[in-house]
């Protein structure tokens, strides 16, 4: 840990707090066996620690019908992903692997070792045999659902691997941005519904409104995209689609000079409106979850996407480096998560944030307002506020009164002349008193001259320097 | 939309067709059904358009109005009558309850087949409740807000209640927070916030959310209402499956914070504050009320006042997905496509007003 870090956490105690309950107190809903489970079992979930800690422990709580089938399909992609970036593996080998990597799930004994020595999960792919013994073991409907994906994505990302256009200019249009993203996240979110489904911890009719499925994993892509411009455009990768960023821009690369600050603000909160576009059907398909651990597994990362999100919007920073939420607020939210209510909360603290940051002079200043505006429509249609207590009593009482329209105009006018009766007395009293304090010699005209140069207050009493020298 | 194939209609009597929404309802059903023949009704013809036959008539009398059902033999009648604020309780009644009687009666006795009320979201509405995400199962307040919006809800019972008497279809649209080009209200009210310069306040928090709705939606309704009417056949019994009979609320379908909006007014005109000053709602209420009893003083229109500040702190918006489904209704414009629209008029407005006076 950093001093930075240290010196920001006892700045904000919550946070602090919030990391010491989580390390401490936090019991996990279902714990893995571990006395009971193979070996290769272990090393899988070693593995699963090594690639991602943050989305390892989410799922070693899941329940034990999920837990190792989400697992090995995380691996599985992870392994997909791994050859998918690897720039230094050949066209002609990565394509036919990436296209038949469903195939290979089944290949008893494969692995690769065709991976450059920098690659981050190398060691995942020259032991990969040991997902594939365990993927044999899985119930064969899980298996179905993981190959049928894995293919589809294998194809996806071939596809792209072959786009010459998509690999220098990046993204263009909206449209290629959406499908982009369906590819690298939707295509994840279509598989674990469906395990969901399959052992009924999710509501059937999730299946049929795809495209609820389908914002779970844009609102998730498209924040991180937006967080990680500047590392992508080191790495040479351009994800913001062309159709956003020409509104605001000439040159992609250069949105992160300081003149260009203007522009790059507008254009991150362009960003911001397209992906906050999702957030009120995540919401809806957080509604479909029936379990405690698969909600828990779902919710977080979205809470952390809405934190991301508020993080990132108009926020000049994302242009020069890295910005993460801190680890104490991460923690925050993983403890605050626990069902649909607090979750909605969550989403409206943040949506609050960005409400703030909100200015008239970005062009989308309107069309943000009424994406929260439509966020908060929906969550005001699953938990309605309730009809305010004062407005209902003071009808009530009105109606205990019987106080006609009528006797509320004439109690209006009353009211009225009151006010003016105040407001006249009140000049009269004080025409008066600057009246008898004129007769007594007040001199107005210098007050206000002196007020008008700016002094406020009198000059200060100095006798000695008062009195003329040539007295003394 | 605009391309799908259009029920044809035959004769149409848009009643109130000069008015700010009237007109822009003509000018929709004269791009949408140029097979129809399109009449105006109206007490003054202003706002006239080629094409149109417009009749001077007065929907408070019997024999006016069966003079002119006489002689345009409508099938569809769409009353958009709407009296100006102000006029006192005497007129709403008269226009909104009486006219409203006659022209329903008239209609029905001459055979229209459709009829289509403007009414207003404000029925619903108590004067002093957050209207949060409302939809048509809330009951009409009681009692009402004031004369006009009390006038208006009994018109629309009378309307709601004819339906199918006579073999007459009715339905009643329920309108909120209108503007556009002819807006005399809204949209004047906020520029003129920022001719004086008071943009930089702010009254309440600014999280309460506002359905503003752009002139040509709500007449955009007011044609789909029409045809799924034209559609309906005695044959079929009214359920709450069918579009006859009911009330909805039509709006632009995006709330948005009350004060981003005029914000966003004035930033197309190129104006931004610098900062906002944030007035708890009870302060504005007491400065509305000063400024209310200053303008009764000095016998002027105030600047502010206390039902416009408490109109600033509300929550008011709607839940429209039952026009959705029933009407098939999808507003054609969006807000801030609407806004520009609306100021590039006000814009032409202005330069021809300079215009005249250079004169």
């Amino acid at each position: 840990m950093k001093t930075s870090d240290i010196l920001y956490l006892l700045a904000h105690p919550n946070q602090l707090r919030a990391i010491i309950q989580w390390k401490i107190w936090h019991n996990a809903l279902h714990e893995r066996k571990i006395e009971d489970e193979s070996l290769t079992l272990q090393r899988c979930f070693e593995f699963l620690d090594l690639t991602s800690r943050s989305f390892s422990a989410v799922i070693q709580e899941l329940c034990p019908e999920l837990c190792v089938s989400v697992a090995l399909f995380y691996l599985i992609l992870r392994g997909l992903d791994t050859i998918e970036d690897d720039m230094t593996i050949p066209l002609d080998i990565k394509e036919p692997l990436l296209r038949s990597f469903d195939v290979i799930l089944e290949k008893e004994g494969w692995t690769f070792d065709g991976n450059g020595p920098k690659e981050k999960d190398r060691q995942l792919l020259v032991e990969f045999s040991t997902v594939i013994k365990e993927f044999a073991l899985l119930p064969e409907s899980h298996r179905l659902i993981i190959k049928d994906i894995t293919k589809k994505m294998g194809n996806g990302m071939a596809d792209y691997a072959n786009n010459a256009e998509h690999n220098v200019n990046g993204v263009n249009t909206i449209a290629d941005y959406d499908l982009y993203c369906y590819y690298v996240a939707g295509l994840v979110g279509d598989g674990l519904t469906r395990l969901f489904v399959d052992t009924e911890k999710a509501n059937p009719a999730l299946l049929e409104r795809p495209h609820l499925i389908n914002s779970m994993g844009l609102f998730l892509q498209k924040t991180n995209i937006i967080r990680d411009y500047r590392e992508d455009l080191d790495d040479r990768r351009r994800f913001w689609p062309k159709e956003i960023w020409t509104k605001h821009i000439e040159k992609y690369e250069e949105l992160h000079f300081p003149e260009n600050e203007e522009a790059a603000l507008n254009c991150i909160s362009e960003m911001c409106l397209n992906s906050l576009q999702h957030a009120d059907e995540c919401l809806f398909y957080l509604a479909g979850i029936k379990d405690q651990s698969v909600f828990n597994f779902t919710a977080i990362p979205q809470v952390m996407a809405i934190a991301t999100l508020a993080l990132v919007f108009r926020n000049k920073d994302v242009f020069q480096r890295n910005v993460k939420i801190p680890k104490g607020e991460a923690c925050e939210l993983m403890l605050e998560v626990g069902n649909l209510r607090s979750t909605c909360d969550i989403f409206r603290k943040y949506m609050k944030i960005i409400h703030k940051k909100n200015t008239p002079k970005d062009p989308n200043y309107l069309n943000i307002s009424v994406a929260l505006g439509k966020v908060e429509q929906f969550i005001e249609s699953i938990f309605p506020t309730p009809v305010e207590a004062k407005a209902v009593a003071e009808r009530a009482q009105m109606q205990a009164t019987g106080e006609t329209p009528e006797q509320a105009a004439a109690a209006k006018k009353e009211m009225m002349y009151l006010i003016g009766a105040i407001v006249a007395t009140l000049s009269v009293i004080s025409g008066i008193m600057i009246f008898v304090a004129w007769l007594l010699g007040a001199r107005f005209d210098i007050a206000f001259q002196e007020l008008w140069k700016g002094n406020f207050r009198p000059p200060e009493y100095n006798p000695i320097a008062q009195a003329p020298h040539g007295e003394l | 939309m605009a391309s799908t194939k259009r029920q044809p209609l035959n004769n149409v009597l848009i009643v109130g067709g000069c008015g700010f929404l009237g007109h822009h309802v003509v000018t929709l059903f004269k791009e949408h059904h140029p097979e129809c023949q399109i009449f105006v009704m109206d007490l003054r013809l202003t706002n006239i358009q080629p094409g149109i036959t417009y009749l001077e008539g007065d929907i408070t009398s019997r024999e006016s109005v069966d003079a002119i059902l006489n002689k345009v033999k409508p099938e569809v009648v769409i009353d958009t009558v709407s009296p100006v604020h102000g006029l006192g309780e005497a007129i709403y009644y008269k226009v909104n309850v009486d006219g409203t009687k006659v022209l329903l009666e008239a209609s029905s006795d001459a055979g229209v087949k459709a009829f289509v009320f403007t009414s207003s979201a404000s029925v619903v509405f108590d004067g002093a409740s957050d209207l949060i995400s409302v939809n048509e199962s809330v009951p009409i307040a009681s009692p009402a807000m004031d004369p006009y919006t009390e006038t208006k809800a009994i018109g629309e019972k009378m309307v709601l209640e004819a339906n199918r008497k006579g073999g007459m279809f009715t339905l009643a649209l329920r309108l909120s927070g209108l503007f556009g080009p002819g807006d005399r209200q809204l949209i004047p009210g906020m520029l003129g916030v920022l001719a004086r310069g008071q943009t930089k306040f702010q009254i309440g928090s600014n999280e309460n959310l506002f359905d503003f709705t752009y002139i040509v939606n709500a007449a955009w309704a007011h044609v789909l209402a029409t045809e799924k009417l034209i559609e309906m056949s005695l044959d079929t019994p009214k359920t709450p499956k069918t579009p006859d009979g009911e009330a909805y609320f039509i709006t632009n379908g995006e709330p948005c914070y009350f004060w981003d909006f005029p914000r966003t007014i004035w930033a197309i005109r190129g104006h931004i504050a610098p900062f906002h000053i944030v007035m708890p709602a009870a302060v504005g209420i007491a400065m509305g009320g000063a400024a209310e009893a200053f303008a009764w003083l000095l016998n002027r229109e105030p600047g502010l006042s206390r039902f416009r500040v408490r109109f600033s702190c509300w929550n008011r918006y709607f839940d429209i997905r039952k026009a959705k489904q029933m009407l098939g209704y999808q507003p054609l414009v969006k807000l801030y496509d609407g806004l520009v629209e609306t100021l590039k008029w006000f814009d032409e407005q202005e330069k021809m007003e300079a215009a005249k006076k250079g004169q």
